[in-house]
């Protein structure tokens, strides 16, 4: 079991209550949460990544229950064993695109130490994920949507850490690309020790995922 | 995480060099003042060096410093060299100088005096005055120069001069009917010294025959010099006299004696009493400045946060993507605060080697344009603290955007 | 942009240090002025060669006192450019309608006045002039009256009137 989540709901500042739907994730599994914009989808990965802290509920990663976290531990957790991607903008412009995935075991000694050879190994992961060993040369601004988006996944997925969070990443990408994305995307992660958690509010998305949860049906 | 700091700064050079230049600027301002009034006082303090007291007419003593050491203002009235004579038979007293002033050569004062000035006044506590070249004038057609007169006007031994006619009251008038001859020119001093020139009392008397209400009615050139002795020629009034006396114990009483002087209304001023009083009334004006130059500081200081905070926005996807990536909201707070000293950092050092070098550099001008000679020292200890203190307020205040980074990411999450 | 800026920064430092600069020759004849308020002929006593005892005869010193004292009436109407130091007399404000010229800084002051031929009155009722600090030079021109009058610090022989009133700046300038 790598994420498990139990009863959890949160209050925004507006006084809107939603509550999640309970999600289980195991090592290997595919899991994509439909709703529509605003219906707090963010707001389940902020919770589940642990940079927003819990009101009500439950969520446990790898046996490490959140609640009884402080958010340097969430940070650290996060830093070993969660990969992120954001909807736009994942790369840093100052940074090289190296140094951009670079950031993914930067923060963590453990996840580091699983990459004996980082220039290898990031060469391994572009290729996988259709990207040109030029890429590295060209300055941030200059890549595509799609191979930005692309970078960003490398760098959730170097150092294997075991969940992969997907804030919508191919809402900026037309039909053909998305799916050449999201194919690369799961023939890349390893089955084994990884799943993946994406959220989006493209339905035509669910043929790439084995588990797909309706979040407006779920919804308060 | 200093590479990404570098490089995130690097993104945004610009603002961060403007800020930088302006806490430079304000430091710069600071370290000048500062400078400028260590300087000054050791200068003047320096100036004036195994000089007991300075016998003048009764007046303010803070003027008679003034006008007998560092030839600033004009002294208003005289005193008679019968009284100087008669002092001078005094027990206590171990040499007197006396000296008259009045005229002026391009902008350098004249100090009309005896001989024996260059063996008793020193300077820089102890220092005689001693010649690069020449000798002290043994006639009473020569005249000795200090190092910036010679320097500027380019003089060497035996260079002609014609002096002028007061130091400013008169337009025009000049001693043109008789020429000195440089005898000598003193070695730098870092004093006034440097910027007189120095003739023998009689010669001074003596291009003043013909004179009368501040008027020439014939030149030299219709008078028969050998018609007046030597002795003749000896001045009846002086502007002042310094004194060394036998024994500093009796100072006090001496100065005491004068005061009570029945014959002319005159007074001994203790130099070092007389700067004091000039110390506290410029303290004052120091302090204005000084104070002024914390609130310029003050300024940069907000200017730097202002700049970090408006950053801060312009940071927000690259802190996401750190914290996204398990950067603590404690990595991102260190993000700021060592930008904030890093600026500071730099800003000190600059404004150390730029007002350093300057200072170096145009030592002579600055000695020239304000009598003063900087030394040459890279930071002194009150310095450091000082610096001390700006960093650590620099830092102290970069914690407010750094406390903001903080509590925004933790509540707001990522997006 | 930059350019004008600059441009007006300088004319307004220029303009600070405010007063006519004048040359050597132009310098001389300002001076030379106040040997046209002394008739040349009134020092005609002197010898051709002066010696000590000479001058220090009392008969001598009241002879050039009483040279002090000649006025020359051939002045009178004339215009006249010449450069002294001020000494005020009738203020108002920070202007002065009427003022002594002397030809040193200080005279009647601390030190004591200039003979009567050298004293000058100025009169300024309807156009009052700044007031200049003791020793800052001036250039006044204007048309001379001749006539004494006395004033506590000093005596004057010429009065002048339709004046006008400059400062003067030498080539170096002297902090003294």
């Amino acid at each position: 079991m790598i994420l498990n989540t139990n009863n959890l709901q949160y209050t925004y500042q507006n006084g809107k209550v939603v509550s999640f739907p309970d999600i289980e994730i195991k090592a290997g599994q595919k899991v994509l949460i439909i709703g529509f914009s605003g219906s707090g989808k963010t707001t389940l990965l902020n919770l589940i990544s642990g940079a927003l802290k819990i009101q009500s509920g439950e969520v446990n990663l790898l046996g490490n229950s959140y609640s009884s976290m402080s958010s340097t531990e969430l940070d650290r957790l996060r830093a070993d064993h969660i990969g992120y991607i954001f909807q736009t903008l994942n790369l840093i412009p100052f940074l090289s695109v190296a140094e951009n995935i670079a950031l993914g075991v930067k923060f963590s000694n453990s996840r580091s130490a699983l990459v004996s050879n980082l220039t290898v190994e990031i060469e391994r992961l572009l290729k996988s994920l259709g990207l040109d060993k030029e890429v590295l040369a060209s300055p941030v601004d200059n890549l595509s949507i799609g191979q930005q988006q692309r970078v960003a996944v490398a760098r959730a997925l170097l150092g294997s850490p075991n969940l992969i969070l997907a804030d919508e990443p191919t809402s900026a990408l037309d039909q053909n690309s998305t799916n050449n994305f999201l194919n690369e995307v799961m023939q890349t992660f390893n089955p084994k020790s990884q799943a993946i958690l994406m959220v989006s509010h493209d339905l035509s998305l669910a043929p790439h995922f084995d588990t797909v949860i309706d979040f407006n049906k779920a919804n308060v | 995480m200093f590479k990404l700091l570098f490089k995130s700064i690097r993104s945004r050079i610009l603002p961060v060099s403007l800020v930088t230049i302006t806490l430079m600027a304000s430091m710069v301002l600071l370290l000048s003042i500062e400078r400028i009034q260590q300087a000054t006082k050791e200068g003047f303090n320096q100036s004036i060096s195994g000089v007991d007291a300075i016998i003048g007419p009764r007046s303010s003593s803070l003027e008679i410093v003034l006008y007998t050491v560092f030839h600033i203002g004009r002294p208003t009235n005289n005193i008679t060299m019968k009284t100087v004579d008669d002092i001078k038979q005094r027990k206590d007293i171990d040499w007197l100088v006396p000296i008259a002033l009045g005229d002026s050569h391009q902008g350098f004062r004249v100090v009309a005096t005896e001989k024996n000035y260059f063996q008793h006044i020193k300077y820089a506590g102890d220092k005689p005055l001693l010649m690069s070249s020449g000798l002290a004038f043994n006639k009473i057609s020569e005249a000795v120069i200090g190092a910036d007169v010679a320097k500027k006007l380019n003089y060497k031994i035996g260079s002609s001069i014609q002096i002028s006619h007061g130091s400013g009251e008169s337009i025009g008038m000049k001693h043109d009917d008789f020429s000195f001859k440089v005898s000598g020119i003193l070695n730098k001093t870092g004093t006034p010294i440097d910027q007189a020139i120095f003739i023998d009392l009689k010669g001074y008397e003596l291009i003043h025959i013909g004179w009368q209400s501040g008027k020439k009615l014939f030149s030299l050139d219709r008078f028969d010099m050998s018609s007046v002795t030597n002795d003749e020629l000896a001045p009846k009034t002086v502007t002042a006299a310094f004194v060394g006396l036998k024994s500093k114990l009796t100072l006090f009483k001496f100065a005491k004696n004068i005061q009570k002087y029945s014959n002319e209304a005159i007074s001994a001023v203790i130099p070092g009493i007389a700067l004091s009083q000039l110390w506290s009334v410029i303290g004052l004006v120091d302090k204005g400045f000084e104070l002024l130059s914390w609130i310029i500081i003050a300024i940069s200081l907000i200017a730097m946060v202002t700049l970090i905070i408006s950053s801060i926005e312009n940071r927000k996807r690259e802190m996401t993507i750190y914290r996204a990536n398990g950067a603590s909201a404690f990595f991102l707070s260190k993000l700021v605060v060592f930008e904030a000293l890093l600026i500071g950092i730099t800003a000190i050092i600059s404004a150390i080697v730029f007002v350093t070098i300057v200072s170096y550099l145009a030592t002579d001008q600055i000695n020239i344009a304000l009598g003063i000679t900087p030394k040459f020292e890279w930071v002194s200890l009150e310095e450091i603290k000082v610096f001390g203190i700006i960093l650590l307020a620099g830092v102290l205040s970069s914690l407010v955007p750094a406390i903001m980074v903080f509590r925004k990411n933790i509540h707001h999450g990522l997006s | 942009m930059v350019n004008k800026f600059i441009i007006i920064v300088l004319l307004l430092f220029s303009s600070i240090s405010f007063g006519k600069e004048v040359s050597d020759d132009y310098l001389s004849q300002l001076v030379d002025s106040w040997t046209l308020l002394a008739p040349p002929e009134i020092y005609d006593f002197m010898p051709e060669k002066l010696d000590y005892k000479t001058m220090n005869n009392p008969e001598f010193q009241k002879k050039i006192d009483n040279a002090g004292n000649q006025i020359n009436n051939l002045m009178d109407g004339k215009v006249i450019e010449i450069a002294g130091f001020m000494v005020p007399l009738k203020t108002k404000g920070s202007n002065v309608s009427q003022f002594l010229l002397v030809p040193e800084a200080g005279q009647c002051i601390h030190v004591p006045p200039p003979p009567l031929n050298q004293t000058l009155l100025v009169e300024m009722p309807d156009n009052p002039t700044s007031i200049r600090d003791i020793y800052i030079p001036i250039i006044v021109t204007g048309k001379v009256s001749v006539g004494s009058q006395s004033f506590d610090i000093a005596d004057s022989g010429y009065s002048l009137t339709d004046v006008t009133v400059e400062n003067l700046t030498f080539k170096y300038e002297d902090d003294l």
